[in-house]
């Protein structure tokens, strides 16, 4: 589900990193009101929990392959939409810059469409209502898997959507969608069933973490400060302030029109040809001769490679690339 | 001359485990400087003690006094500062992405200005001979090195007194060897709970010894060993 | 059973220098932003253009101690998910863009290839930006051009406890493998507990290291710079330079048809 830059165009991308920016500021002004002394290292210890529970799949039944959770749902049953918004966030940012997994240009996309939707929609719109305060087995799994199943759903739409208004893939609408939503159907089910088997046990074991979510308040070990009940979020207001920014956008990139980056750069490139997807209707833009160009610009940066690992041969000596760094050896 | 840390009849029992004392009427003194030992089995309270030191956990009863200064809501971030409480697990006490950064969390909570932060984060490197470690990254340290750099991320908020659970646990021989000759050099009173008996015989000429949430020695520490072992042979 | 994450795509390379350990992570954030948006800008069928913006990651790599060929091998990993997308080009889009010796190439087929050239490119990109600055020199810099310090925090946090929760995640496994006759696999049900048990473990440990940050004085909201390291180092002339001469190259690259001025 993570995106790819390769799919997205510019102004796609750029329109969902304001609003997953705006989505950020929302979320650490929140956590900042947050009276649970221990949530800042809670967060960070739950955001690596994230990946060391991606390490080990489940088995998909009656078809021998296994899966991973991406763990929204969850991380917001534990500690609330904001708090969890933000955790998923960071665990998206790590995802794309240390393990190339969603491009940086698409984290905004990606934000949005793991991030915000299982922990500002899925969570606090579906789960919650469902799992109401109880721990009992059955009402976690119901309210994972029905919260998880129309998280991914959202998400995929928005997948599907964000990729075609970006006009780089051919594939029709209709047929990415058929592609789609049968696939997250499935993957959101099992999600939801991980995600009910893992809070399943923790209403067991530690029905006290998931009670303190559910009814709004925070034991803290400390001073036990917060008697007083937390006032539910308004986290509807914001959603549907960010759904309508975000459709107004969308609407905008996608009403056709030359659209904003394409647009100025056409205005500052002049007569530079600006090829933008066309309908099949319009005529081929004249590429037409741009073979030569195509070979001869594969050649130069062939040549340009070859040239400058030469005089880096030259110059330092390779320097191995995963530098373990030794013990008690003084750096820098 | 006032105490390091002073003990005057604590009692405290957990909230979700109610009327079960955990520790019950710990009176108990260190004065400046002194390296006193704390030893008990499991369970039999050292942990919860040491977090009445610094008012991580409050007494239900009774009354603590570091430098002098009783333990209150408004003494709190004062006490913090001239207690510095080394976790048993390094890894729960180095949460920064690298040494400086962890070394100079204390001080920067202090809301000292940076060339005062620096110049403490240099010093307590300095003071446990790990400057050179100073631009790692602590996930790349070894054990014995998380050790040494959690003993520096307290030494930075220049305490009075040095709280440590457990410190040598999973350490080498050599780890713990420098981590011993570490601490008996530096001059900052201690208060050290372990079930390393040689580290306490070596380091600590006095001992308290508790069970089940009462002081039931405190003297010499080798006389503390053999009741140690006389309780947990029974 | 993965194990990736103990095995980052490619790991920080903070601890070596090289020649742009010089250079403000700043400068080079925005110079590898910019070009992944520059670079995604260009029309897809203008494959000829697109080429030319790979000279980026080619000069880049040696300049950061690396040979391109690690990183290309490196970015190819990724692939796979934006085949399976773009695969559909050529299905989909068959009018034709170019003759070849009179052999017809159609635009499904130029915007295939222009789609995994972009993939590689911006993953190079990425690639490249941590391996010089090393992941925690990319969060300060974000931190500094106004990204919530919270969500910098937090990001340092996560980084510094992947590797032990991973480890405690690895210890768990082995224990379950050595008494598991053989199962790889976990099914849903033992995995729940399974997770359920890592995830109380995390729960506590968030609760020791809460306890080591009130000890140092932690009231709940970090300032800013709480976990950076140190050395606000200021933005100097070189990173000035640096970036005017990447935002110069990039700029001819978009502007400047080259392919059609040269090979024409």
């Amino acid at each position: 589900m993570h995106m790819a830059d390769a799919l997205v165009s510019p102004p796609v991308a750029i329109t969902a990193g304001v609003v997953a920016v705006a989505l950020l500021a929302v979320a650490s002004r929140q956590i900042r009101k947050d009276t649970r002394q221990s949530l800042i290292p809670l967060m960070g210890v739950l955001g690596a929990f994230v990946f060391a529970a991606q390490m080990i799949n489940f088995a998909i039944p009656g078809t021998g392959s296994s899966g991973h959770i991406i763990g929204g749902v969850l991380v917001a049953a534990l500690i609330g939409p904001w708090a969890a918004f933000l955790t998923i966030c960071s665990v998206l940012i790590i995802q794309c810059l240390v393990f190339a997994d969603g491009g940086m240009l698409a984290l905004g996309c990606n934000i949005i469409n793991m991030g915000a939707v299982s922990t500002l929609i899925a969570y606090p719109l579906i789960y919650r209502p469902i799992a109401g305060t109880s721990t009992k087995p059955w009402r976690l799994i119901a309210a994972s898997a029905v919260a998880c199943t129309v998280g991914l759903e959202l998400g995929a739409l928005l997948v599907t959507f964000e990729t075609e208004a970006s006009g780089i893939t051919a594939l029709p609408l209709s047929t990415f969608l058929m592609f789609m939503l049968p696939i997250h159907l499935v993957i959101g089910l099992l999600e939801g069933l991980a995600t009910g088997a893992v809070l399943s046990f923790v209403g067991s074991s530690r029905p006290d973490l998931l009670l303190a979510q559910a009814e709004g308040r925070y034991p803290d070990v400390e001073t036990e400060r917060n008697k007083k009940r937390k006032r539910l979020w308004p986290v509807i207001l914001w959603f549907g302030l960010g759904a309508l920014v975000l459709g107004i956008c969308f609407t905008w990139i996608a009403s056709g029109d030359p659209d904003g980056l394409e647009w100025s750069i056409s205005k500052v490139a002049g007569n530079v040809e600006m090829g933008s997807v066309a309908p099949p209707t319009a005529i081929m833009p004249d590429y037409e001769n741009s073979f030569s160009g195509i070979v001869g610009a594969t050649m130069v940066i062939v040549l340009l490679w070859a040239l400058t690992s030469l005089i880096s041969r030259h110059v330092n000596r390779p320097v191995p690339i995963v530098e373990k760094v030794k013990d008690h050896e003084p750096q820098r | 001359m006032s105490e390091a840390l002073k003990f005057s009849h604590v009692c405290y029992s957990y909230p979700s485990a109610k009327g079960k004392e955990v520790l019950s009427d710990v009176s108990f003194s260190i004065g400046k400087g002194e390296k006193v030992a704390l030893l008990g089995l499991n369970g039999a309270g050292k942990s919860t003690l040491l977090l009445h030191t610094n008012g991580l956990l409050v007494p239900t009863d009774g009354s603590v006094e570091v430098d002098g200064i009783a333990l209150s809501k408004k003494t709190l971030g004062e006490a913090r500062r001239r207690v510095g409480m080394v976790f048993q697990n390094a890894d729960d006490q180095l949460f920064s992405p690298t040494v400086y950064a962890d070394v100079a969390f204390g001080p920067r909570m202090m809301k000292l200005p940076d060339s005062e932060v620096d110049k403490s984060v240099r010093g307590a490197l300095d003071a446990i001979g790990a400057s050179h470690l100073i631009d790692r990254a602590t996930a790349t340290l070894s054990g014995g090195e998380r050790r040494m750099v959690a003993v520096a991320t307290v030494l930075s908020m220049r305490p009075s007194i040095l709280v440590l659970d457990e410190p040598t646990s999973y350490l080498d021989i050599r780890a713990r060897n420098g981590l011993t000759s570490l601490l008996e050099e530096l001059p900052h009173a201690m208060l050290l709970a372990t079930h390393n008996l040689g580290l306490a015989k070596k380091l600590c000429p006095r001992s308290i010894l508790i069970d089940k949430g009462r002081i039931v020695f405190d003297g010499v520490t080798d006389e503390a060993v053999s009741l140690l072992e006389e309780i947990a042979g029974k | 059973m993965s194990v990736r994450f103990v095995n980052p795509v490619l790991s920080e390379g903070s601890a070596t220098r090289n020649h742009l350990s010089d250079i403000d992570p700043r400068g080079l954030l925005l110079v590898a932003v910019g070009y992944i948006v520059v670079m995604l800008s260009v029309p897809v069928l203008n494959l000829g253009m697109l080429i030319w913006f790979a000279a980026y990651p080619v000069v880049m790599a040696p300049l950061s101690h690396i040979r391109y060929s690690a990183v290309l091998r490196k970015s190819l990993v990724t692939l796979p998910f934006i085949i399976l997308i773009g695969a559909m080009n050529p299905l989909f889009d068959r009018r034709v863009a170019m003759t070849v010796c009179g052999m017809e190439i159609s635009a499904g087929w130029i915007s295939f290839i222009s789609i995994l050239i972009r993939g590689l490119l911006s993953v190079q990109a990425a690639l490249l930006l941590v391996h010089v600055c090393g992941f925690n020199g990319v969060c300060r810099a974000m931190g500094r051009l106004g990204l919530p310090s919270i969500l910098v925090t937090q990001l340092m946090m996560v980084s510094r406890y992947m590797q032990t929760l991973g480890e405690e995640a690895m210890t768990m496994h082995r224990a379950r493998v050595a008494r598991g006759y053989g199962r790889k696999n976990y099914p849903i049900k033992e995995w729940g507990p399974f997770i359920g048990q890592l995830l109380l473990r995390t729960v506590d440990r968030g609760e020791r290291v809460n306890r080591a940050m009130v000890a140092r004085g932690f009231e709940g909201i970090l300032p800013p710079e709480a976990t950076q390291g140190e050395r606000t180092n200021a933005w100097e002339t070189n990173s000035t330079v640096f970036v005017l001469i990447w935002g110069g190259v990039i700029f001819c690259l978009r502007y400047f048809d080259l392919s059609t001025i040269f090979f024409r």
